[in-house]
């Protein structure tokens, strides 16, 4: 992904180059650059305030970019919205289907607005879930409303999904009936999927790569296959503690039983590796890592 | 019209089929169901034509006002229901422009309804003549209507009030663009602000400063509007009274008198000058709308 793999404009479903969003003066993106492929599904990860939304929305032609250029399925967000729409999926954020329909006549509108959507291939999606054709939004369940959205956006024949925390607020089940049916129904290989969320761990099984966004900023931009190459965690006794923290780790944490941990950006000199032992790094601490705001944070773990 | 403007007006119609229909059938049942205990008064007896088609006219008139009256209390939340409901993030993610979305819902509730329940309350008006004749007169009152009389004299009528209803609409696009926006960008604050605004522009400036500008503009808006509509109610009820004595053709003339006049007055600086206006307000609801606000 991104500047490590595919460049060619034929295989890449997104190119973003030096995007720059803004808000009046407050920059909410700065100078990001990526581009995804084919096939992958990509974690947007981030703080509140991170930029992901706003990168979503400029992805979906609803915010002009304040400098940098950004082709969605090589078209322009803002100028070619229209096209771009009917060839993407697209679930902006929570349980935004309008409240006064039933779920058959979102399908109906669906099948009117949406060139490419499949009124049966969401009514044979939705007999998945616990929603009725006949359901009103305004009575479902959040996760309800939710998994009824996937439903109706999964049925568009598209290469693209783009998905705002589509999860959040949703209890455990919920989200994970959402993941299933995002893997099951829609993750065929060819296919990409880019989702912003906050549920990490959750995630982190469905991923092939990751976008890590700080304070406007792409601070990471790697597959998973690769952060096992590239970050190394190192697991050690607590005496061994400052020697650790002497080779400078992106991160020291405490594990459960007490042992320590750090996480570094490459591999650590051969004394401190000699220190501990190498783990996996998760996605969560390495998400910390890279994202964490001392200032904000000041009990370092540790 | 494309599959999607269609769509759009689907749309429309599945939200507010209930109040539409609230609308147009509740009055006439009301009435209808009232009629059994109730008096009728100030309609001409023993001329069942003249009754017939005074029965007809009040009604389709009525229930044309009273859509009229709700639609403009329901503008401002029009304007921005989506966003009050979260739903204008659903809306955004389809391909549906900017335009045509913000086109079908005036569409649809500033034209195709009012044409419809104008339509509609014309046909009710023959059930409720139908009605209020038995009430007055017994069945036999019934027998005596001349329904086919009633239709061939309102029906070009009713012709000349569906020419009118956009050219009407055109006259207030400015005021109803003026609504929209003040509701979208000042939210709950733009109707206050709006009366505010229209108080001080014409009550206060022209008192105060005799300028009289905005008042004679908005005056003249309005009564374009009426003109448009329905322009000379006195030649329409000459006509009718003409129908009773036999000549049939007042009517005719009437409509296309009456027709060209509501065309001739689009012909005018204040006519034009409302639409570029309006054309104003519609780009600054898709600039608020692009915002996803």
């Amino acid at each position: 992904m991104g500047d490590r793999t595919m460049t060619t404009t034929t295989t890449n479903l997104i190119e973003a180059s030096g995007l720059t969003l803004r808000y009046g003066r407050k920059t909410a993106l700065d100078d990001v650059s990526f581009t995804i492929p084919k096939g992958r599904v990509v974690g947007l990860l981030g703080h509140n305030g991170a930029g992901k939304t706003s990168l979503m929305k400029a992805l979906v032609g609803l915010m002009p970019p304040g400098g940098g250029t950004v082709s969605v399925l090589g078209l322009d967000p803002v100028r070619q919205r229209g096209r771009l729409l009917e060839q993407l999926s697209y679930i902006p954020d929570v349980a935004v289907l309008p409240r006064w329909a039933r779920v058959h006549e979102l399908i109906e509108l669906m099948s009117g607005l949406q060139p490419r959507f499949s009124a049966e291939r969401a009514r044979a999606l939705l007999k998945r879930t616990s929603v009725g054709l006949n359901d009103k939004v305004k009575s479902l369940s959040k996760g309800m409303v939710v998994q009824a959205h996937l439903a109706l956006i999964a049925a568009v024949d598209a290469q693209l999904m783009i998905l705002d925390e589509p999860t959040l607020g949703l209890d455990v089940m919920s989200r994970k009936s959402f993941y299933e049916m995002l893997i099951d129904e829609w993750c065929d290989g060819e296919r990409s999927v880019l989702i912003s969320t906050h549920q990490v761990e959750e995630v982190e099984s469905l991923l092939s790569d990751v976008l890590m966004l700080d304070e406007g900023k792409l601070v990471l931009n790697i597959s998973l296959e690769d952060i096992d190459s590239r970050f190394v965690a190192l697991s050690h006794d607590p005496a061994a503690a400052d020697a650790v923290a002497g080779a400078h780790p992106l991160l020291r944490y405490r594990q459960a039983g007490g042992r320590g941990a750090a996480i570094f950006d490459g591999v650590p000199p051969e004394q401190v590796s000699q220190l501990g032992e190498r783990i996996r790094p998760s996605l969560v601490d390495l998400f910390m890592a890279l994202t964490r705001k001392p200032a904000l944070q000041p009990t370092t773990p540790v | 019209m494309n599959s999607r403007f269609s769509t759009l007006l689907l749309r429309e119609w599945m939200q507010h089929k209930r109040g539409w229909l609230v609308t147009l059938l509740a009055p006439p049942a009301i009435v209808l169901a009232m009629l059994p205990f109730g008096e009728v008064n100030g309609l001409p007896s023993g001329a069942p034509l003249a009754f017939g088609m005074a029965v007809v006219m009040a009604t389709a008139l009525s229930l044309l006002a009273m859509s009229s009256i709700s639609t403009s209390f329901q503008l401002s939340g029009l304007a921005r229901r989506d966003v009050q409901d979260r739903s204008i993030e659903f809306w955004l993610s389809l391909p549906a422009s900017h335009s045509e979305s913000i086109g079908a819902t005036l569409a649809a509730h500033l034209l195709l309804v009012p044409a419809a329940i104008l339509l509609g309350g014309y046909a009710l008006g023959f059930v409720m003549a139908a009605g209020v004749a038995v009430k007055v007169g017994g069945l036999a009152a019934l027998a005596d209507m001349p329904w086919m009389q009633v239709l061939a004299a309102t029906l070009p009528v009713m012709g000349r009030l569906l020419l009118g209803l956009p050219l009407a609409l055109l006259w207030l696009a400015p005021l109803v663009m003026l609504l929209m926006n003040a509701s979208v960008w000042l939210k709950r604050w733009g109707i206050p602000a709006l009366v505010a605004v229209l108080i001080v522009a014409c009550a206060i400036v022209p008192k105060v400063y005799g300028i009289h500008v905005f008042s004679d503009a908005l005056r003249e808006q309005v009564a374009g509007a009426g003109l448009a509509l329905l322009g000379n109610g006195d030649g329409l009820e000459e006509a009718f009274r003409a129908i009773e004595h036999g000549d049939s053709s007042g009517v005719g003339r009437w409509v296309v008198g009456d027709a060209m006049n509501a065309l001739r007055a689009t012909a005018s600086l204040q006519f034009f000058g409302g639409l570029v206006l309006a054309a104003a307000g519609f780009a600054l609801l898709i600039v608020r709308r692009r915002r996803g606000a």
